[in-house]
């Protein structure tokens, strides 16, 4: 996709949603940009390039990290797991079912960040108090929901994930 | 109905599955980058492209002049003798006239390459003197933006002035107060983005765009690129968030569908969030002086008010500048009754990013002034505020209710649904928490607003205004298959609104078929019918409405297959459930897949006034408009040190007519109550003297984060209105408009003093300026 016009590509080996990827690429190339360009998983959005908006998320190494403001090249040898990973064939995971049963969503663009940022939450603590979520989520912005639907989502998605 | 029917259009957007923009690729297509003015006002002396097209991977770079002969200018009208029209080229050429207009663009193998090359154009600028604001432009000597023009003033309009203003001086009381909306945009977490793919094989130049508007779209590329609509299809996929910045014609989607027929390659233009902020549509910074005339009982006498808007270098397509001071002038009156109302209004052209919709436009003016001065007023005559309101709202045997402003509202219950937030708020609790925050010399306020939204405003409507490129109705196809299953194409597309479910929801209950059997199709021109889009709180009235039409015709037709079949009248059957019953054997009856049966195959027989097959096609031309009505409440603590501002507690009562699905009216007022807080409190567009953008990132730019927003009580009522089709009322906007009125009145409510000259948002530096001022 991003064509080397200064030779200067690095040959890379990266794992996302489990399959390992070797491509050269140049060190400038955001990991967003790899991830969607590159490999062609567009889920992770491109909100605003700088590292405030949070649509961009992905875990990395089980870490949530903005990957518009990360390098591909620096994820060498690393981990990515992006919103593609969530479900497993028809079925929804349960923090997407939540969102999805409790109109967490409109337009759905900031979405994926939500969802990833939410998964590392209830990995970490599986009955956060409506503090902690927001605490959690203030690195996202979503700006068609008004949030309380979010927060109702993640509430949701908790129970559903304390039941499985 | 209203069921909260969940929306299986979201499923892919859960997975990661959906196509935007940006999702979309071709494995030939070339990415552009535009070359930007740092001027705000300059004459262009040279474009020099020549290094630039040297760079590895560049294929074209274009300047101005270099499409100058093949480009119109965007050049929307109005038919007002007020009006000033202006031309504006998708790449400047002569001239730049805001920060971030286009001068140049890079065609090249990627978005990295062509952002590369694009800093090898080199500009030659000639700066000229910046019309920084519109108190500048106003003046009789000042420089103008257009050179050609006889001001900066693009529009000019009054109503009521002309009347005799004895009786607003007959009023006992006079208070008045400016009253500034900042300079703010949407921010969908979207940019917006273009691809154009030119196709010789058909002759047709396919456009996937995140526009709110492909139809009218369509019609500015037509004009713009001179060519025929049948030459263009207009896409519109997955859009993530539009709330009205989307809704005007770019001059990038020009440039890139320009450079598809030139170049015979696809081509794609993202916007970066930067250009997005810089360089894509500024809506509202207006300031509204308002005099409110009352008697000492409180009853509303009169209310004058000019309102100047600060429109930017260019009039935008479709709206032009005329849409604030339009809508400002006949928003301010909201849902009071009282006799005497005069307003002058003026759109002002400054070297800035040109002015477009975003939620509200000037409905949001409504509540900001009048709830401000009642607030003043019931502080002067020492009445509480909602009784003063109670006073003064229109009574639900009003209707149809002449507004002094002009508007006639159709139908509402403005006096029950202030009672019911009073109820839903427990009003004279949050008053006793108040005292007792006083007594701990806590800063505690209410505030409230009643206020109308009109929406799905039809052809009457936009021909008073002038607004000559908006067609103002909308239309449906409904069809059912041979296997009796549906599909619909309506033309108001969705930017995350749920359209494909609601509109789902009234096929199924009005043709008895599940919500399976029915397919939604919007935002294409080449499949759905010609309509004007999704804005000003118009899809269901005015798609919705086409659609039940539909539904209607489509019953009728079924009606007259089975009276063919069974050789009996029409007049002795009906469409139930999904099914008709034969009139002379109540066992027997047809199914909508029996009757689909019937008009596909050649073996029933038709009446010659039944066309085979089963599709029909309306347009629906809506009511002039349709008037939701809410109140908002809060209760909001300032932080005495820090002046911070908590929402502790938001209570909307609200009334949109018949609901089709009650979670998503609820998401289109949390989401645009969240905006509203943005507005009152963090987002600004600030420029320096020199036209330059002082908030260009998010980072400047504040928009409300989970913690800035509260959870929202909701309570509804319903007063179908008696004009649209179904009964619906537009919601889309209402709580964007409720918000920042309510938080500024319970802000001022928590420092006790009363509104002079509001600037918002309410910076915490704000607040600390509006205590100490009054204090000393």
């Amino acid at each position: 996709m991003v064509q080397d016009t200064t030779n200067n590509s690095r040959l890379i080996k990266l794992t996302v949603n489990g399959v390992l990827y070797e491509r050269k690429v140049e060190p400038r190339v955001t990991l967003v940009d790899f991830i969607r360009g590159e490999l062609g998983i567009t889920g992770t959005h491109v909100g605003c390039e700088h590292g405030v908006c949070g649509a961009c998320t992905v875990i990395f190494d089980g870490q949530p990290i903005r990957s518009c403001i990360m390098l591909a090249v620096q994820a060498d040898s690393h981990s990515v797991q992006t919103v593609e990973s969530m479900s497993s064939g028809e079925q929804l995971h349960p923090i997407q079912q939540a969102f999805w049963e409790n109109f967490g969503l409109q337009c759905g663009f900031c979405t994926p960040g939500f969802l990833l940022t939410v998964q590392d939450l209830l990995s970490r603590n599986p009955d956060p108090t409506d503090t902690e979520i927001r605490e959690e989520l203030s690195g996202n912005i979503c700006r068609c929901t008004g949030y309380q639907s979010i927060i109702a989502a993640v509430k949701q998605a908790a129970i559903y994930m304390r039941q499985e | 109905m209203p069921t909260s029917i969940l929306c299986n259009e979201q499923i892919p957007l859960l997975r990661g599955e959906g196509r935007y923009i940006d999702d979309i690729k071709f494995s030939d297509m070339l990415h552009v980058a535009f070359v930007r003015s740092p001027y705000a006002h300059a004459r262009i002396n040279n474009v020099d492209t020549e290094v630039a097209k040297r760079q590895p991977g560049v294929v074209a770079v274009l300047s101005g002049l270099d499409i100058h002969a093949d480009i119109q200018p965007i050049r929307p009208l109005l038919k007002n003798s007020g009006f000033q029209a202006t031309n504006w080229h998708a790449i400047a050429w002569d001239k730049v006239r805001y920060v971030g207009e286009a001068v140049a663009v890079v065609v090249a193998s990627d978005r990295y390459i062509a952002e590369d090359a694009a800093e090898h154009v080199i500009v030659e600028y000639e700066p000229l003197p910046v019309i920084d604001s519109a108190a500048t432009g106003m003046l009789a000597d000042s420089a103008r933006v257009h050179d050609n023009l006889n001001s900066n003033i693009l529009l000019e309009t009054q109503s009521g002035l002309d009347k005799d203003d004895t009786a607003f001086k007959k009023g006992d009381i006079k208070v008045r107060a400016n009253f500034r909306h900042p300079r703010v945009t949407g921010i969908p977490i979207e940019n917006c983005g273009v691809i154009a793919d030119y196709r010789a094989n058909t002759d047709e130049l396919v456009v996937w765009s995140s526009t709110q508007i492909p139809h009218v779209l369509r019609d500015a590329l037509c004009d713009s690129l001179g060519i025929s609509a049948h030459q263009i299809r207009v896409v519109a996929p997955d859009v993530g968030g539009g709330f009205g910045t989307k809704m005007q014609a770019l001059p990038e989607e020009i440039v890139v569908s320009h450079l598809a027929r030139l170049l015979h390659r696809p081509i794609k233009w993202t916007q970066d969030r930067m250009e997005n902020i810089k360089a894509s549509f500024h809506a509202r910074d207006v300031l509204v002086e308002a005099e409110l005339s009352a008697n000492i009982d409180g009853t509303i006498v009169g209310m004058r008010a000019k309102a100047i808007c600060d429109v930017g270098a260019y009039n935008s397509f479709p709206l032009t500048a005329g849409l604030e001071p339009f809508t400002i002038g006949s928003a301010l009156a909201g849902p009071y009754d009282f006799e005497y109302y005069s307003y002058e209004g003026y759109a002002v052209s400054t070297n800035k990013c040109p002015m477009g919709a975003y939620r509200g436009v000037g409905f949001v003016l409504g509540p900001m002034v009048m709830e401000g001065l009642l607030d003043k007023l019931s502080q002067k005559i020492g009445m509480d505020p909602a009784l003063l309101r109670k006073k003064n709202l229109a009574q639900p045997t009003d209707f149809p209710f002449k507004s002094p402003a002009g508007p006639i509202y159709d139908s509402g219950d403005y006096p029950a649904l202030l009672d019911l937030a009073l109820e839903e708020s427990d009003y004279s609790a949050w008053r006793n928490l108040q005292s007792e925050a006083r007594n701990e010399g806590r800063l505690l306020g209410i505030g409230m607003s009643c206020f109308i939204e009109m929406t799905g405003m039809g052809r009457d409507t936009y021909r008073k205004r002038g607004m000559v490129n908006v067609p103002a109705f909308d239309a449906a196809r409904l069809q059912v298959d041979r296997h009796g299953h549906l599909e619909a194409f309506i033309s108001t597309p969705s930017q995350g609104q749920g359209q494909k479910t609601t509109f789902a929801q009234l096929i199924s209950s009005t043709l008895g078929a599940p919500l399976d059997d029915i397919k939604v199709h919007l935002g294409d021109t080449a499949t759905t019918p010609y309509g004007s889009g999704t804005f000003a709180s118009r899809s269901l009235v005015s798609g919705g409405g086409a659609l039940l039409k539909a539904a209607e015709m489509l019953q009728d037709k079924l009606v007259r297959i089975a009276a063919a079949y069974w050789q009996v009248d029409n007049n002795d059957l009906q469409y139930v459930d999904g099914r008709i019953f034969n009139p002379n054997q109540s066992s027997e009856h047809l199914s909508l897949k029996d009757l689909a049966d019937l008009a596909y195959t050649p073996f029933q027989e038709l009446p010659p006034s039944v066309e085979p097959g089963l599709s029909v096609h309306v347009s629906y031309n809506p009511p002039p408009a349709v008037s939701s009505s809410a109140v908002h409440m809060a209760l909001v603590e300032i932080d005495k040190n820090t002046y911070e501002v908590k929402i502790k507690d938001y209570v909307v009562a609200e009334d949109c007519g018949t609901k089709v699905n009650q979670a998503i009216v609820e998401g289109q007022v949390r989401g645009g109550i969240t905006q509203g807080i943005g507005i009152a409190l963090l987002e600004e567009l600030s420029y320096d003297s020199e036209g330059q953008l002082l908030s260009g990132s998010l980072m400047d730019y504040l928009v409300p984060g989970i913690y800035e927003t509260p959870a929202i009580k909701i309570v509804s009522m319903e007063t179908p209105s008696p004009w649209s089709v179904g009964g619906f009322k537009g919601v889309g906007e209402s709580g964007t408009i409720g918000a920042p009125a309510t938080i500024t009145n319970a802000i001022l409510d928590a420092l006790e003093v009363s509104a002079q000259d509001i600037q918002l948002p309410l910076t915490p530096e704000r607040i600390f300026r509006l205590k100490n001022k009054t204090k000393s």
